[in-house]
């Protein structure tokens, strides 16, 4: 026991580069911004969150919301302004990366119980974005997402990037959380239509709800057998993801233990599962209008990577776009 | 302090270089009580995580819903999936059963979680992920029509490209998740808030009506070859709320 302890405790010591936790900020930041700011625009903000009694939304919400809107007054139009206001300029700081060790997590911090207070309030309104959204945040409060590619490191060594080691336990949690996600999602779906019983038809009649899909999807009658390829493989994904997990926990130690740990960590599981994830977000994206879900779920992605194995993939990239524009150069000169 | 002072001052938390090297020649040193009670920490939030995405039968376990055609649907694929194994199962037999199976289970899973609580409550660490468990098979869509004389015409039909009255409004994901449940049974009260909403703000834009009508058209979802053979199914109006709009004037 005494010795589980220590390894569970040297685990939680190591420290790594701050990049992988950067980018999590990062595009985690512009989902926070893209969550408030279209319905800023359209006018909803009363619509949706301020209670009827005041004169702005469709439905009572008095005793609805967060302790922090209950502690505040309840959802009146200046309640609920403030909190949008408060979140956005939140936002936008984690997007730049200010306010140091501590301060950045102030902001995280702030920014999370605003969205939390908001997302709240009208339960009808809501969607499993805004959880994961929350979860993401409250992530960044626990990591020191500002270490690198944020204003702090500029201000710190008048360059974005910086080798400043932060803790690595933010990350693990991070990729823990994703895991969560997809094998609980993947376990909800106990409907015959995502299993052989039902025919695969899940995606197909999912497609054809107008309540999600951008626009009228009738076509997919013409392309059946593809979307029961894709039922299938989205479930299997899904309640599969937890793979992902324990490749990551047994490759630690290569060449060790049995059969199974070196069938599992004979490949890098990443990449098929991150591939299908992007693809399948990048679809959801385009048919459907679900929310900023999928780009706050691609924000765990860059997690799943060590900061080393992201800044090889960035050079790797870099240079094939160099020599892409080298060859363009030299053609248009020819 | 700011954070470029305290690296002038040497404050700074380590590069990941000297923090390597740090942990190489640390092999001995005893993790002090912030360590341990970091080390409790995340195994409380990692078991809150874990719990709480167990899934969760109760937030469906309502008897109107389940008598919703695309509830009543799966429970009849799955019958005759479990009659396959040799004792027929019917349909009512299979949702008694399985009604007390998610009661059990609601209740098991609200006692796991229940010490993680204050931590969803107060931090916002929840892990509601129920997406897209079935498809919507008899899904509904609203429409709005006002009156003008003794006609009357459709001003707003969700994803129409014709009637598009209030389209930035009603369009928008959060208000299609809230207009998405209100075609369910068990949110009547809403509805009728949400209809009176769209009657005032009809009163304004169409000062020549007299009324408007809210409703939900739903339709059984055509089969891939009712799509090619060109049958979609009819559909119908349910749910209607016809509301004069002289006490907006």
């Amino acid at each position: 026991m005494r010795r589980s302890w220590a390894a569970w405790l040297a685990i939680l010591g190591r420290r790594e580069g701050g990049a992988s936790l950067a980018v999590f900020r990062i595009i985690t930041a512009a989902a926070l911004i893209y969550n408030l700011v279209p319905a800023i625009l359209r006018g909803l903000v009363e619509v949706l969150w301020v209670d009827a009694q005041y004169g702005g939304g469709y439905r009572p919400l008095s005793g609805a919301g967060s302790w922090l809107v209950s502690l505040l007054g309840g959802p009146t139009p200046a309640v609920v302004w403030s909190l949008v206001g408060v979140t956005l300029v939140a936002g936008v700081v984690l997007l730049v990366g200010a306010g140091g060790r501590i301060g950045g997590r102030l902001v995280a911090l702030v920014a999370l119980q605003g969205m939390f207070a908001i997302s709240m309030i009208n339960g009808d309104a809501k969607g499993s974005y805004d959880a994961l959204l929350c979860n993401s945040l409250w992530l960044l409060v626990l990591g020191d997402g500002t270490a690198t590619l944020s204003l702090d490191a500029r201000r710190r060594g008048g360059r974005w990037r910086s080798d400043l080691a932060v803790a690595a336990w933010p990350r693990y949690l991070v990729i823990a959380q994703i895991i969560a996600v997809y094998a609980s999602t993947g376990l909800h779906k106990v409907s015959a239509f995502w299993l052989p019983m039902g025919g695969y038809t899940a995606l197909y009649y999912i497609l054809l709800q107008p309540t999600w899909h951008r626009w009228e999807m009738y076509w997919i009658a013409w392309v059946f057998p593809l979307t029961q390829v894709l039922t299938a493989l989205t479930w299997i994904w899904e309640v599969s993801f937890p793979l992902v997990g324990l490749y990551l926990y047994l490759r630690q130690r290569p060449g060790k233990g049995g059969r199974l740990r070196r069938l599992i960590t004979r490949w890098d599981l990443r990449t098929p599962y991150v591939l299908f994830g992007v693809s399948m977000h990048l679809m959801i994206f385009l048919l459907m209008e679900v929310g900023p879900f999928s780009f706050i779920t691609l924000a765990y992605y860059p997690c799943l990577y060590r900061p080393e194995e992201l800044r090889r993939a960035a050079a790797w990239i870099g240079a094939r776009l160099r020599r892409l524009r080298g060859v363009g150069s030299a053609s248009s000169a020819a | 302090m700011s954070t470029r002072e305290e690296a002038k001052e040497g404050a700074a938390p380590p590069t990941v270089a000297e923090a390597s090297a740090e942990a190489a020649g640390a092999g001995a040193a005893k993790p002090g009580l912030l360590a341990h009670l970091l080390g409790i920490f995340v195994i409380y939030h990692l078991a809150a995580v874990v719990i709480q995405a167990i899934p969760d039968p109760g937030v469906g376990l309502r008897r109107s819903a389940w008598r919703e055609p695309t509830v009543q649907q799966e429970f009849k694929v799955w019958a005759e999936f479990f009659s396959g194994f040799g004792r027929e199962v019917t349909v009512d037999e299979l949702q008694d059963r399985l009604w007390t199976i998610a009661k059990g289970f609601t209740d098991g899973r609200a006692a796991l979680a229940k010490p993680f609580g204050p931590y969803a409550h107060y931090i916002g660490v929840r892990q509601p992920w129920r997406m897209f468990v079935a498809p919507h098979r008899f899904p509904t869509a609203l429409v709005i029509d006002v009156q003008e004389g003794d006609t009357w015409r459709v001003v707003y039909a969700d994803r129409s490209t014709e009637h598009t009255w209030r389209e930035r409004t009603f369009s928008h994901d959060r208000m299609r998740a809230a207009i998405f449940r209100y075609g369910w049974p068990g949110y009547s009260g809403i509805y009728r808030d949400f209809s009176r909403w769209i009657a005032g703000m009809a009163a304004a834009d169409f000062p020549e009506a007299s009324h408007v009508r809210v409703r939900m058209f739903k339709r059984r979802s055509p089969t891939p070859e009712e799509v090619r053979e060109d049958r979609v199914p009819k559909g119908e109006s349910i749910y209607p709320m016809t509301i004069p709009l002289e006490a907006w004037r």
